[in-house]
């Protein structure tokens, strides 16, 4: 402006459309600001020279350009425009040599667009030489050729004078090819879509309009079948008359593209199921997408020119909407969440993106905010939220604590009742080998692999918490696979059970001992029945002896038959109470062996015939089994059933009839006889006795209960026969049941399963089972360090055992008898190392438990033989010496290695034999000296030790002896026992230690 | 007629002695054990006895086992069946097992405790030794 301001020139400006088409319209200009000169004027022929325009790029621009015209000498002056927006420099074409020129170049910075148009328009005057002219045309044509975009000239026939380079590359036919043709023919332009030819342009050209572009979406087909899109600006060339026309044709198919695409994304924004909205610098809302109408309730219209704070709910703070403004204000794109208010007033939550639009100018003119409604989503992350809280606080507060575990890095989360628990423990839940799970050690760690590798899951195990080796406590724990952020994880429950554990340990301890009570109750009352009895039985046979063999008084004898008729009742009731215990401490066992069933009702008969007659009952049995097979169960037992429920029917029958019967079930069967074969046995009794009503019937197999108080007066018995029957019937798998009818009689069914024994079975079956003394073949040690020594004594050890261990010194010795109970252990009592003595005595500490007693014989070289009477007085059974020999091994063997001795060992297990020998003599003198007291029972009894020692000693013929005199001694044939221990005296007095 | 008895309870033993003291010769025993040898050492001096009555309930060595060592040393001494000794068993009243056992063992006959006298002689009848 300033070059302007400055400037002596007469200066024009003006703006021209996109298009340089355009330019033509300076022709008005020129008419109007000097018509008549300018059509007078001569410099109207520069017309024929043309324009020349070169555009860089684009069309879309402001083209500005300065008309200048110099006052002076307009006609016969060159005037050369220029703008250049490149060069600074004004073009100065040295080829107008000759020509009077003015060559302006003016730009106004802050409104061009840099760099892409350069014009030149040139006038000249009619005194432009030919030459120069021609020159001029010439550098014009081959300025045009260069520009890029199609240009041509028309005759007045509109048929081409010139195409340029470009305008053949448009329409695919060479320059020299179109010289002469139709534009038309050469350029058919047709609507791009429907292939229709358009209306002649050139026929739309007037005066009025000297120029004119193509309809809008012009194409043409070129050879090869491509669609171009073209524009084009049409305008006449005159010179006082029409010479022709002046076409520049584009290729706008890219632009087409462009703007198809632009189209189709404007679309997309309007389809955007986002609302966006793009308001100017100021915020003013210049555009909302049918989203936006839909969401806020607002219309386009509505919103058009206003702020986007209408949408404010309030809710969000001004810090946050300022740091919004700074952000997209320097250019960034700011994201976030806003709270909005529709129309209706109800909010909303948007997920908001504003971002700055540049202009061409990298200058910020517009913004675009793209907003997405996630109400939804709040609400149901906030859902989730509360949910995931909710979660979050159950399984904190869960009364059970809570890991989850990585099987690499630990604990990835626990509540904090695991994390009181382990706290309480003083440990640290990392240290995974403070856990020890209690079966067979496993490791937390351990079982936690597993869970995570192997899918195991442990519903509940318990592990000892262990710290510094020291026992803190119990934990109980559930571990269970668990996937946590895509890692195999476990996830266990911890509880202390330490309390319940110490309480079960208690329990444990109060269970055992009660268990030992309970055995020694069991024990005591399998030694009760045996002593109870026994002394019964002493009352009831002396009595009865007294009774057969007595010569008694009448009344005497009477007395003794209610003394045995007593003791016979007491036997019952104790055999009664006996077995009622034993039931209750599940002792009774039921024998499962072959019996013969016709028996057992023999039997009965028997037993109860006589009763029966007393009370002058008729006693009928029934024996409906169809086989002369055993059959399997417990005889006694089912006898003893049979019995209860007989001499009950006997006791509460005053007249008629009992009968008894055993039957198998099914009764169909003709002939039973298949071995194996299960069947039922029905046992059946029935009387015509004083009968049990329906209320006496529900107390009837209760112990201790007689269905009337009275009856155990009048009837006597315990109370117990039907409770023990009726346990022993279930005891066998079996049933009861009664049938009764008050004052009429009753009938008692028992069923037991039974099954058929094979016949042979049965003579298998009593064989006796007398216990086989099976000799199995000795276990023999021999400690002995020589090496040949040993290979002789195994060999003659071999007619004894096969099973010799050799050790070779004492050490070695006792691993052996770690492991196993010898029965003889040879020892040479010169052992390196330890010796002998020490080694015999801590076997024997070692074996002091064991149920037989093993001798330990000494081997001692010849030289030490004066000794002997050493080693048996340490505690050896017997000495031999070396070199072994073969007899005198087999005298020690059968010396120890005999019940007796070892029967007697086992009774004096710390005595050596030198003072068994010594215990062996004092025992006959006290037997002595008692016998001349005449205290038999105490000489009996040294007797019976004496013989004891004797046998044990090897003494068998002494033993012997000893024992006819025990005879006589019990029989009380006093007066002929002198000579018997004149003669046991004497071999006494030959006994010599060192014989042994 | 020698007999003998082995009974490890007193008054039993006392019973059966004194009862049998009336048919012959009693020699008196207090254990399995001591009636085996008892027994065998009558035989190698034979003076066998005629009548055994045997405890089936005795500790260590049991009645039944008494019983099979009789019959074995009578085996070995070759005694033929007809002139083997008479035995009786006695034996608690629920012991019907044992005395199954015994029946098959070879003993001619047994007795339930408490003993009933004139049982024990119809046993003794049955067993042909006494009239």
């Amino acid at each position: 402006m300033r070059i302007i301001e400055v400037s002596t020139d007469k200066v024009f400006e003006t703006k021209l459309q996109q298009h340089i088409g355009y330019m033509n319209y300076r022709y008005e200009h020129y008419d109007n600001f000097s018509n008549d000169v300018f059509i007078k004027d001569p410099a109207d022929h520069i017309l024929d020279v043309c324009f020349l325009i070169l555009v860089d790029q684009l069309a879309l621009s402001y083209l500005k350009y300065v008309f200048i015209k110099h006052q002076l000498g307009l006609l016969d002056e060159q005037i050369l425009w220029v703008q250049n927006s490149h060069n600074q420099d004004a073009l100065v074409d040295n080829q107008y040599e000759g020509l009077k020129r003015k060559i302006i170049y003016i730009r106004e910075e802050e409104e061009w667009q840099s760099g892409f148009m350069k014009a030149y328009h040139i006038y000249m005057s009619e005194k432009v030489t030919h030459a120069a002219q021609q020159t001029i045309q010439k550098t014009m044509r081959s300025m045009l050729e260069f520009i890029g975009e199609g240009i041509l000239i028309l005759d007045a026939n509109k048929r081409i004078v010139f195409m340029n380079q470009q305008g053949s590359s448009i329409c695919g036919v060479s320059t020299e090819d179109v010289h002469m043709k139709d534009f038309q023919d050469v350029f058919h332009v047709v609507d791009g879509d429907t292939k229709e030819p358009i209306e002649d342009v050139f026929a739309k050209l007037t005066k009025k309009e000297p120029y004119i572009g193509l309809p809008f979406n012009s194409a043409i087909f070129v050879k090869s079948g491509e669609r171009k899109y073209v524009s084009a600006n049409i305008s006449f060339l005159y010179k006082s008359i029409l010479k022709g026309y002046f076409v520049i044709i584009r290729d706008i198919s890219r632009i087409k593209r462009n703007e198809n695409r632009l189209r189709r994304l404007s679309k997309a924004v309007e389809y955007s199921p986002s609302s966006v909205v793009i308001t100017e610098l100021n915020g003013d809302i210049e555009y909302v997408n049918p989203k936006f109408e839909e969401l806020t309730g607002y219309t386009k219209e509505e919103v058009m020119g206003k702020n986007p704070n209408i949408l404010k709910s309030g809710f969000t703070s001004d810090e946050e909407y300022k740091n919004l403004w700074n952000t997209i204000l320097s250019g960034k794109i700011w994201q976030g969440e806003l709270m909005n208010r529709k129309k209706t007033g109800e909010n909303y939550w948007e997920s908001v993106l504003i971002g700055p639009v540049y202009n061409d100018n990298h200058r910020i003119d517009r913004f675009v905010a793209v907003k997405q409604d996630i109400t939804k989503e709040r609400e149901l992350i906030s859902e989730m939220e509360s949910e995931r809280n909710m979660f979050d606080m159950l399984i904190q507060s869960a009364p059970i604590g809570l890991v989850l575990y990585d099987v690499e890095n630990g604990p990835v989360r626990m509540n904090d009742r695991a994390q009181s628990i382990v706290n309480a423990f003083g440990t640290d839940i990392k240290c995974l080998d403070s856990f020890i799970v209690r079966e067979g050690d496993l490791t937390l760690e351990q079982a936690i692999r597993q869970v995570v590798g192997d899918n195991v899951i442990f519903p509940s195990i318990e592990m000892r918490v262990m710290q510094k080796g020291r026992n803190r406590g119990w934990v109980r724990l559930g571990i269970v696979p668990f996937v946590y952020q895509n890692q195999r994880h476990a996830l266990f429950s911890i509880d202390d059970i330490t309390k319940n554990k110490e309480l079960e340990e208690a329990l444990k301890v109060a269970r055992d001992e009660a268990k030992e009570a309970d055995k020694a109750k069991s024990m005591f009352l399998a030694n009760m029945s045996h002593e109870i009895r026994t002394p019964i039985n002493g009352i009831i046979g002396m009595t009865e002896l007294t009774l057969t063999m007595g010569e008694l008084e009448e009344e005497q004898r009477s007395n003794l038959r209610l003394v045995q008729y007593s003791s016979r009742n007491l036997l019952k009731i104790i055999n009664d109470i006996l077995d009622i215990s034993k039931l209750d401490a599940g002792k009774i066992e039921i024998e499962t062996i072959p019996f013969d069933v016709h028996k057992i009702i023999r039997n009965t008969q028997q037993s109860f015939a006589e009763k029966a007659a007393e009370k002058s009952l008729i006693l009928e049995s029934l024996d409906g089994i169809n086989t002369k097979n055993m059959l399997i169960g417990d005889p006694f037992r089912i006898q003893q059933i049979m019995n209860n429920l007989v001499n009950n029917a006997i006791k509460f029958t005053e007249v008629g009839t009992v009968s008894f019967g055993i039957h198998h079930k099914p009764r169909a069967v003709e002939e039973i006889g298949e071995e194996g074969e299960p069947i039922w046995l029905e046992i059946t009794v029935e009387d015509t006795g004083i009968g049990i009503s329906e209320k006496e019937r529900q107390v009837l197999f209760q112990r201790f209960s007689q269905v009337d108080s009275t009856i155990t007066r009048q009837y006597g018995g315990t109370g117990l026969g039907l409770a023990i029957t009726k346990n022993l019937v279930e005891l066998m798998n079996g049933s009861i049941e009664l049938e009764s009818v008050k004052g009429k009689g009753s009938l008692f069914r028992v069923l037991l399963p039974s099954t058929i024994a094979p016949f042979e079975n049965y003579a298998e079956q009593v064989k006796p089972e007398i216990e086989m003394s099976s000799e199995r073949k000795s276990t023999m040690l021999v400690v002995e360090d020589d090496r040949i020594n040993q290979k002789i004594i195994v060999a003659f050890l071999s007619s004894y055992t096969d099973h010799v261990d050799l050790a070779s010194d004492g050490k070695e010795a006792m691993e052996f008898v770690k492991r196993h109970v010898y029965d003889v252990i040879f020892m040479d009592i010169q052992l390196p190392g330890i010796d002998g003595v020490e080694v015999m005595k801590t076997i024997r500490e070692l074996y002091r438990e064991e149920e037989k007693y093993t001798p330990i014989i000494a081997v001692t070289a010849n030289a030490l033989w004066g000794d002997r009477e050493r080693f048996l007085n340490d505690g050896f059974d017997d000495y031999i010496s070396k070199p072994y020999d073969k007899d005198e091994l087999a005298v020690s063997i059968k010396k120890t290695r005999n019940k007796e001795y070892m029967h007697l060992k086992d009774k004096y297990y710390d005595r050596t034999v030198i003072e068994l020998f010594r215990f062996t003599k004092e025992q006959w003198m006290e037997a002595k000296i008692a016998f001349k007291q005449a205290e038999y029972v105490k000489c009996r009894a040294y007797l019976s030790r004496t013989r004891e020692l004797c046998k044990g000693l090897g003494y068998s013929e002494i033993a012997r002896s000893i024992l006819k005199l025990l005879l006589k001694v019990r029989n009380e044939e006093y007066e002929v026992l002198e000579g018997g221990f004149k003669k046991v005296d004497l071999l006494m007095e030959n006994v010599k230690m060192e014989e042994w | 007629m020698r007999i003998l008895i082995a009974e490890d309870e007193m008054i039993s033993r006392k019973f059966i002695s004194k009862f049998m003291s009336q048919y012959g010769d009693c020699d008196i025993t207090v254990d399995g054990a001591e009636a085996i040898e008892v027994f065998q050492m009558a035989l190698e001096e034979e003076e066998p006895y005629d009548l055994v009555c045997l405890d089936i309930m005795m500790p260590e060595v049991d009645g039944l086992q008494v019983l099979k060592q009789i019959r074995e040393m009578e085996t070995e001494h070759q005694i033929a069946e007809d002139r083997q000794v008479k035995i009786i068993m006695t034996t608690a009243l629920n012991d019907l097992k044992n005395i199954q056992q015994a029946f098959n063992d070879g003993s001619a006959g047994y007795a339930v405790k408490p003993i009933d006298t004139e049982k024990l002689i119809t046993v003794m009848k049955r067993l042909g030794v006494i009239d």
